[in-house]
């Protein structure tokens, strides 16, 4: 299950494995993206855009954050127990789940007044 | 190893600082919710303003009025003046009023009260109320980084201080903890600077009470230590002086012996060495301690060293000639402070260890000159010198080489070397064994120190002096 | 200004409170002060290269770079605290011996510069990006030296503390610390192993947020000395438990050797 998730996650290695591994992929796609589902989160003006977002319950989920300023930010969640500094232009993922239904609020802990989000689990 | 200076200083420093920073991180807290509530309370005053604007009078659709830019008193060096943005909604949620800031859609859910909101790039706080007679929405917003910084440059000014007061604080600590800690290190100084012979108790200005008993202590240390001292020295000293009339009658009495008998016997003779080789003993502990630096250093006196020495050679040439040796006296005049007793025994213990220990028939030489560092005296032998290894060890006590198998068949005390390099240590002479370039044998080289004044009359001493 | 007090707080008393531990343990089994400029030096420079170098850390392992890192610093930190209390534990009465003394000399200055790389590149990130480059400067360095200031205040006392105690006690109080500090770093390792997605993810066995929130300072406080989590995986559990059983085997281990060894003479 977990190794299916990893093939996912890394579209370079996928590439480089050919068509066969792609037809596999297209096969098994609906069960992997059931389990790593991506959303992508980005950081403007020291800003989460979206500021909510909504995932499955019980499902893993790639979470790449992007950020557009050119000063770092550390994407945090105590609910989450994520931690990331993601430097100016760049981006950094972070996996989360699966979780339970609720609310978990993340936010960037050098600008923790404006940069303030929550991943709301359904 | 833990220093106390060190100690005080940074657990002092620690404590002001963490008494200091929490009450400012606190003081900030606190100001900063003050801040918050005025803000607040601006967006409700606003709030409140625009629901009495009665909007239902103005024309209907979605008419753009200018913002409402409120001019700001307190912080007009931060440049930023607080905007609000403000909509008026009907009660069933169609717009029809808004300002430029604020966007088409409304800023918030239409519910009373204050909520957290991302809009036209920037994080908003707005406030949504009904008006009196719940015929219209109004949501009023301010920018929440504008307001946080607004209120932090006022709070900041004061907590920066603050920060900058904790390094000055710790600074002037450290002096203080310095300056208590001074009468600690005059106390080890006094201590510390004092002669090894000086036992005098130690006197301090205005002892702080702390230090009292520490000073009495050391005192009292001190005292007891002199008076064992005195003991010890005075006991060697009695023992010796009390031998010598024994011994004395011992001499007699083998001389007696020696002339009584018609054909003395070896052992007989033997005795008489061993007796003679005894009264040399006690009479070299003798000087040992009469030596001791407590007592002799303070009477130091220039002192010609080529003259004692011319003097102590021709007391010593008789056996120097028995022997057939060959000697030379080299060098001039030089002054040397010290005791002329002490340094007359130091040359005669050189000069007959080499005449003892070189063959009959070889060659002495005593170089005394002047040297840029100060008086250089050298004895120099041919005999069979001191291995590399034994050089050392010939200066301890009663430490004769190969023990008493001693294969120059000479007798002694093993005092003499002991004699020499305390007698040099007292003058802050320096003593060393090598081998001689000129002679081939042993060469003891004596390096003295300069004398400071030479205005100092000579005190050569033309007396045979006090070596009984 | 309270954000930069929390993060440099935050990094700096973790860093702090361990270096002033191995500070008073290495002082207690009879060693100067000299390995400490040692690990700073080290420390500076390692934060350094680890916050310029941060990008392409992040990109490093498919993007996992930072995480992988990250944790392999905190272990190996944690796996230095139990050699340091095997060491503690085995040599406690040899102060003089050569090769311990080396060993204990090494495991200060690894487990400083390590712990002080991880946590002082975040400090220099964050004081360089805003107060340098955003221009926050007084509100940053302000805060910064408010939190850094409590951070090494703290550290002082604990030093002290340790150091007033006779050092066989300051000898076993270190160890214990090591011990906890040790599974905390273990425990952060975890959420970075998680967040890499090579640990994997699971449901929490409780939930004691409503009790000590991990976002309170009393939970912060909790998290830096023992590594506190309100909403424990089985995996993370069980890796705390294990960093703890380590850290008294390794003393147990010491002890037994120790007395083998009384018993030969």
């Amino acid at each position: 299950m977990n190794r299916k998730g990893k093939i996912d996650q890394r579209p370079g290695r996928a590439l480089l494995t050919g068509t066969a591994l792609c037809g596999f992929m297209l096969l098994s796609g609906s069960v992997a993206l059931a389990q790593t589902l991506e959303v992508e989160i980005q950081i403007r003006e020291h800003l989460f855009y979206p500021s909510e977002v909504r995932i499955p319950s019980n499902t893993k989920v790639k979470l790449v954050i992007r950020n557009l300023d050119a000063t770092p930010e550390e994407f945090e969640s105590y609910e989450l127990n994520r931690e990331k500094v993601i430097v100016g232009n760049s981006q950094g993922i972070v996996f989360i789940g699966p979780l339970e239904p609720g609310e978990y609020p993340f936010f960037g802990e050098f600008n923790p007044r404006t940069a303030q989000g929550k991943v709301i689990v359904e | 190893m833990t220093s106390i200076r060190i100690f005080l200083t940074l657990s002092v420093s620690a404590i002001i600082l963490l008494v200091s920073f929490l009450s400012a991180i606190r003081g900030y807290r606190e100001s900063m919710v003050e801040a918050e509530l005025l803000f607040d309370q601006q967006l409700l005053e606003h709030g409140k303003m625009l629901s009495l604007l009665n909007p239902s009078s103005l024309a209907g659709g979605s008419r753009v009025i200018q913002d409402l830019v409120l001019p700001n008193t307190a912080n007009s060096e931060l440049g930023d003046e607080m905007q609000i943005a403000y909509q008026i909604f009907t009660e069933r949620g169609v717009l029809i009023l808004r300002s430029v800031l604020a966007p088409s859609t409304p800023m918030s859910a239409f519910e009373v009260g204050y909520r957290e909101v991302n809009f036209s790039g920037y994080r908003w706080r707005v406030l949504a109320i009904l008006d009196e007679e719940q015929s219209h929405w109004v949501m009023t917003a301010q920018r929440i980084d504008i307001r946080y910084d607004l209120a932090e440059g006022i709070i900041l000014d004061a907590v920066v201080p603050t920060v900058l007061s904790v390094p000055m604080a710790a600074l002037l600590i450290w002096l203080f903890v310095s300056f208590g800690l001074r009468p600690l290190q005059t106390l080890a100084r006094e201590v510390q600077s004092r002669e090894a012979s000086d036992l005098s108790p130690v006197r301090l200005d205005q002892v702080p009470r702390e230090l009292t008993q520490l000073t009495r202590s050391i005192n009292d240390l001190l005292r007891r230590l002199q008076s064992s001292f005195a003991r010890e020295k005075r006991f060697a000293a009695d023992a010796a002086h009390e031998l010598r009339t024994p011994i004395s009658v011992l001499k007699v009495q083998v001389h007696n012996l020696l002339t009584e008998l018609e054909s003395p016997s070896a052992s007989v003779n033997e005795l008489r060495q061993g007796i003679d080789a005894m009264g040399h003993l006690v009479e070299q502990i003798l000087v040992l301690n009469r030596t001791a630096p407590d007592q002799y250093m303070v009477q130091f006196q220039p002192v010609d060293l080529y003259a004692l020495a011319r003097d102590v050679v021709s007391n010593e040439f008789e056996q120097i000639l028995q022997r057939g040796q060959d000697f030379e006296l080299e060098g001039g005049a030089c002054l040397v402070k010290g005791d002329a007793t002490a340094l007359r025994s130091l040359l005669q213990n050189v000069l007959s260890n080499a005449s003892k220990y070189t063959p009959n028939g070889g060659r002495l030489r005593l170089l005394v000159e002047h040297t840029p560092q100060g008086t250089r005296c050298a004895m120099e032998d041919s005999g069979p010198g001191i291995p590399q290894a034994f050089r050392e060890r010939v200066f301890d006590r009663f430490y004769r080489l190969d023990g008493d198998r001693n294969s120059s068949g000479v007798s002694g005390s093993g005092l003499g070397l002991a004699i020499v390099r305390h007698i040099v240590d007292m003058h802050g002479a320096t003593i060393a064994l090598g081998q001689s370039p000129t002679l081939g044998g042993l060469q003891v080289l004596m390096q003295f120190p300069a004398v400071a004044s030479s205005t100092t009359t000579i005190t050569t001493t033309t007396t045979p002096g006090e070596a009984e | 200004m309270i954000s930069a007090v929390i993060i440099v707080l935050r990094e700096v008393l973790e860093g702090v409170l361990m270096i002033c531990m191995l500070m008073a343990s290495a002082s207690a089994m009879g060693h100067r002060l000299r390995w400490l400029p040692a690990a700073l030096v080290l420390g500076f420079f390692g934060a350094f290269s680890y916050a310029v170098f941060l990008e392409q850390i992040s990109m490093a392992f498919d993007g996992l770079g930072q995480e992988i890192i990250s944790a392999s610093l905190l272990l190996a930190v944690a796996v230095l605290l139990i050699v340091h209390n095997f060491l503690a534990t085995r040599h406690a009465n040899l102060p003089e011996a050569s090769a311990p003394a080396l060993a204990v000399l090494g495991v200060c200055v690894a487990a400083s510069a390590m712990s002080m790389s991880r946590e002082g590149a975040e400090i220099y990130l964050y004081v360089y990006a805003f107060g340098v480059q955003a221009g926050e400067m007084a509100s940053v360095l302000s805060g910064a030296a408010i939190g850094a200031g409590i951070g090494l205040s703290l550290g002082t006392f604990m030093y002290y503390g340790l150091r007033a105690l006779p050092w066989r006690t300051c000898l076993w109080v270190s160890a214990g610390i090591a011990t906890v500090t040790g599974a905390g770093l273990v425990m952060q390792a975890t959420y970075y192993l998680g967040q890499a997605d090579i640990l994997p993810g699971q449901a929490a066995l409780w939930d004691s947020s409503s009790l000590v929130a991990e976002s309170s300072l009393t939970g912060e406080l909790l998290q830096a000395a023992l590594g506190y989590e309100a909403t424990p995986t089985a995996v993370q559990l069980s890796l705390y438990l294990a960093s703890i059983l380590a850290a008294l085997g390794a003393m147990a281990l010491a002890r037994v050797s120790v007395k083998t060894r009384e018993y030969r003479k």
